[in-house]
C-alpha cells in the first residue's frame, strides 16, 4: 500500500472517535508541554546557578599554591606573583585574572563585632573577573584603598550602613601582633554566596597586605576564562581548578538535576505510552472485525502493522503539535521575562536573579527520540496483536 | 503415487476436505470429507440448512481457514503448501470476497473501497480510477463515488462490495449469503449484476445462500447437509 493512502486511512481512523482522540492527544500534548518546559527550566537553572557561582567568589576558576585548597594556611603564598600573573594573562582563553589575599580577621563598630573572612583584592582587576558590581543592594565599589564592601546580611546583623566607618582587625603574619585599620563602608553586596553575604569583608589587597605584613603577594588568583582553558593551564607548583572542581557538591547537584530530568522524562513518556496504547487497544477491540476483513481481502500483517504505526504516529503528531502550541508561547514568556527567584537556595547557593528557560538542541532531540521510540513500541505491540487476528474468527465477530 | 493435482480449468478443488472443531460438547464435524470441483466460469450456489457447512466451505476455499484433513486447491495449487504471505497474496490477487454484512471500510469512500485491493496489488493510480469507476458505473453506482458506506442503503453497500470483489478481475468470487440482508427487489438487482459479471467477465462465482431465487438462477446447485455433499440433490442449472 502506498504511503499517502496509508496516511489517509490512518488520519481518518484516528478521527473516528474525535472525543477519545482529543483526550489522548491532549494528554500527550500536556505531557510534552511539561517535559519541554522542564527541559527549559532545568537548563535555565543550571545556567543561572553557574552564573551565580562564577560571577561571585569562585569565578570561572582559581589558582593556588599546591596544598592550599586542602589545608588553607596564610603562609602558602603564590611565589613570584607578577611573573605568574603575566603567564596566566597571556594564556589563550583567559579574559581576566585577579590576585587575592585571604585571611581571617574581625570587623567591629562600637560594641558590635564579628569574625569574618578578609578578602583583599585589586578592585579594578576584580571588576573584570566577578560581577559583584551587579550585586550591590546599596553603595558601590570602593574608591581607593580606604573602602570596604560587606554583605547586606552581615551589615543588617551588625546594624551597619553604607558610608559608615568599620574597623578591620587582623594578625601580622611575622610578629603575630594584632593590627587594625579603619575603613569606610562603600557598598553592600547580595551575591547569593553565603560566604560573601554573611561573613566576609572585601577590602583592597594593598590594605590587607599591609595589615598582614606581606608585600605584593596573593594566596589565590581568580580567573575569568573559557572552560577549556583550565585543562591547558599548567604552572609548576600551582594548582589550577575550574569552578566545578572547586565546588564538587555543585557539580554533583547538576548531575543529580540532569538525572532527575531524565527520570521525569521517562515517567512522562511512560504515561504518554500508556495513553496511546490504551487508545490503540480500544481501536483494535472495536475494529477487530475490520482488521479481519482487511486481512481477508489480502492485506499482509506487515501492511496492517504499517497502518497501525501510521495511526500511532498521527496520534503522537497531533499530541506533540498541541504540546508545542502550548509550550512555545510559555517558553517565549519565560525566556524573555524569566521566573522570579527571590532568594531561593539551591545547593548552598542563593539565587536572587530570575531564571530564564533555555532550550538547547540535545534535550529536545532526546524528547523527540523518546516520543518516536514510544510510538514505535506501542505500534509494535498493537501490530503484533493485530497480526495474530485470524480473518475467519474476525468475520464471525460482531 | 498418482498426481492428484486438478486440471487447469478446475478453479477450485476439494479432496476429502474435513473441518472438525473440538468443543467441550465433543467434536463438531462442520465439513466432513467433501470432494468437489468447480470449473472456470461456473456460477455455483451452496445451499443447505444452517450449520450444514456452507460458510465453512467458503472459508476453506477462500484460504481464510485451514482444513483439519484433506486438501483444498485453487488453480491447481494446494493451499496447505503455501505460506501465510502467499495465502494473503492469493486472496489479494485471485479471490474476491462478498460478505453477508457488506464489510466495507467505513472511513473510505465508495471509490476508495473499490480501489483498495488494486492499491494492494500496486496498480497505477490512473488505471485504478478508471477500472473502479467503470465497474461502479456497471453496477449503477456512478453518482456515489465520494460517499461513505454509512451514506448508502444496504443494497448499494452490497453492490459496492461486489464491485470491490470483482474489480481486480479475480479468478474466483466467493459470496457468503450476499442477498440475506436485502429486500427482494434489491436482491434481484444484485443477482442481475452478479450474473452479468459472471457472463461478461467469465468470473467464477461460488455463493452460499438460503435464497431460492438465487438458487434458481445458479448454473450449478451444490447442496450440503451435516457437513457432507448431498449428491442426490446436486443439480446442474
Amino acid at each position: 500500500m502506498k504511503a499517502p493512502m496509508t496516511l489517509k486511512l490512518a488520519w481518518r481512523n484516528v478521527w473516528r472517535n474525535p472525543r477519545r482522540t482529543l483526550i489522548t492527544a491532549s494528554a500527550i500534548g500536556l505531557g510534552f508541554f511539561m517535559v519541554f518546559i522542564l527541559i527549559g527550566f532545568t537548563e535555565g537553572t543550571q545556567r543561572r546557578l553557574e552564573a551565580t557561582v562564577t560571577d561571585a567568589w569562585l569565578a570561572s576558576g582559581q589558582v593556588h599554591l599546591k596544598g592550599y585548597r586542602e589545608a588553607p594556611d596564610v603562609d602558602l603564598l603564590i611565589p613570584d606573583l607578577a611573573a605568574t600573573l603575566k603567564v596566566i594573562r597571556a594564556t589563550p582563553g583567559v579574559e581576566a585574572a585577579s590576585p587575592r589575599v585571604l585571611a581571617s580577621g574581625m570587623i567591629s563598630m562600637g560594641a558590635r563585632s564579628s569574625a569574618v573572612a578578609l578578602i583583599g583584592v585589586d578592585f579594578s582587576a576584580e571588576r573584570a573577573v566577578t560581577r559583584w558590581g551587579e550585586s550591590f543592594s546599596g553603595g558601590d565599589w570602593p574608591q581607593g584603598d580606604g573602602g570596604v564592601m560587606i554583605g547586606e546580611a552581615l551589615a543588617a546583623r551588625m546594624e551597619l550602613e553604607v558610608g559608615g566607618p568599620l574597623n578591620v582587625s587582623m594578625a601580622d603574619l611575622k610578629t603575630g601582633e594584632a593590627t587594625s585599620i579603619k575603613l569606610k563602608i562603600s557598598g553592600l553586596l547580595v551575591t547569593g554566596d553565603p560566604l560573601l553575604d554573611r561573613s566576609a569583608a572585601i577590602l583592597s589587597r594593598a590594605a590587607l597586605s599591609q595589615g598582614l605584613g606581606i608585600k605584593d603577594a596573593a594566596h589565590q588568583i581568580a580567573l575569568r576564562a573559557a572552560p577549556s582553558t583550565f585543562s591547558a593551564l599548567k604552572i609548576e607548583g600551582l594548582d589550577v581548578a575550574d569552578w566545578r572542581a572547586l565546588s564538587p557538591m555543585l557539580e554533583k547537584m547538576s548531575e543529580l538535576q540532569a538525572f532527575s530530568m531524565l527520570i521525569t522524562l521517562g515517567v512522562v513518556l511512560f504515561i504518554l505510552g500508556l495513553g496511546i496504547l490504551n487508545t490503540l487497544t480500544m481501536a483494535l477491540v472495536e475494529r477487530f472485525k475490520e482488521f479481519g476483513i482487511l486481512k481477508a481481502i489480502g492485506t499482509t500483517p506487515a501492511r496492517l502493522g504499517g497502518l497501525i504505526l501510521a495511526e500511532a504516529s498521527v496520534l503522537s503528531l497531533v499530541g506533540v503539535t498541541l504540546g508545542l502550541a502550548l509550550a512555545l508561547p510559555v517558553h517565549w514568556l519565560l525566556s524573555t521575562k524569566g521566573l522570579p527567584m527571590p532568594g531561593t537556595e539551591y545547593g548552598g547557593v542563593i539565587i536572587h536573579r530570575p531564571i530564564y528557560t533555555i532550550i538547547t538542541p540535545a534535550p529536545v532531540l532526546y524528547l523527540a527520540l523518546g516520543v518516536t521510540l514510544l510510538t514505535l513500541i506501542v505500534a509494535g505491540i498493537i501490530a503484533a496483536r493485530a497480526a495474530l487476528i485470524r480473518p475467519v474468527e474476525a468475520l464471525r465477530h460482531g | 503415487m498418482a498426481d492428484q493435482t486438478p486440471p487447469k480449468e478446475i478453479v477450485v478443488a476439494l479432496k476429502g476436505a474435513h473441518r472438525h472443531y473440538t468443543t467441550p460438547a465433543g467434536v463438531v464435524r462442520a465439513l466432513d470429507g467433501v470432494d468437489l470441483e468447480i470449473r472456470q466460469g461456473e456460477f455455483a450456489v451452496l445451499a443447505g440448512p444452517s450449520g450444514s457447512g456452507k460458510s465453512t466451505m467458503l472459508n476453506l476455499i477462500g484460504a481464510l481457514d485451514q482444513p483439519t484433513g484433506g486438501e483444498v486447491y485453487i488453480d491447481g495449487v494446494a493451499l496447505s503448501s503455501q505460506s501465510k504471505q502467499a495465502l494473503a497474496a492469493l486472496r489479494r490477487d485471485r479471490i474476491g470476497f462478498v460478505f453477508q454484512s457488506y464489510n466495507l471500510i467505513p472511513v473510505l469512500t465508495v471509490l476508495e473501497n473499490v480501489e483498495y485491493v488494486m492499491l494492494l496489488q500496486g496498480v497505477p493510480e490512473a488505471t485504478r480510477h478508471q477500472r473502479a469507476k467503470a465497474i461502479l458505473a456497471e453496477l449503477g453506482l456512478e453518482g456515489m463515488l465520494n460517499r461513505r458506506p454509512v451514506e448508502l442503503s444496504g443494497g448499494q453497500q452490497q453492490r459496492v462490495a461486489v464491485a470491490r470483489a470483482v474489480v481486480s478481475k479475480p479468478a474466483l468470487v466467493l459470496a457468503d449469503e450476499p442477498t440475506a440482508n436485502l429486500d427482494s427487489q434489491t436482491s434481484a438487482a444484485l443477482m442481475d449484476a452478479m450474473m452479468a459479471l459472471n457472463q461478461t467477465h467469465a468470473t467464477t462465482f461460488i455463493c452460499s445462500t438460503h435464497d431460492p431465487d438465487l438458487m434458481a438462477r445458479a448454473s450449478r446447485l451444490i447442496k450440503l447437509r451435516d457437513g457432507k455433499l448431498d449428491d442426490r440433490e446436486e443439480a446442474q442449472g
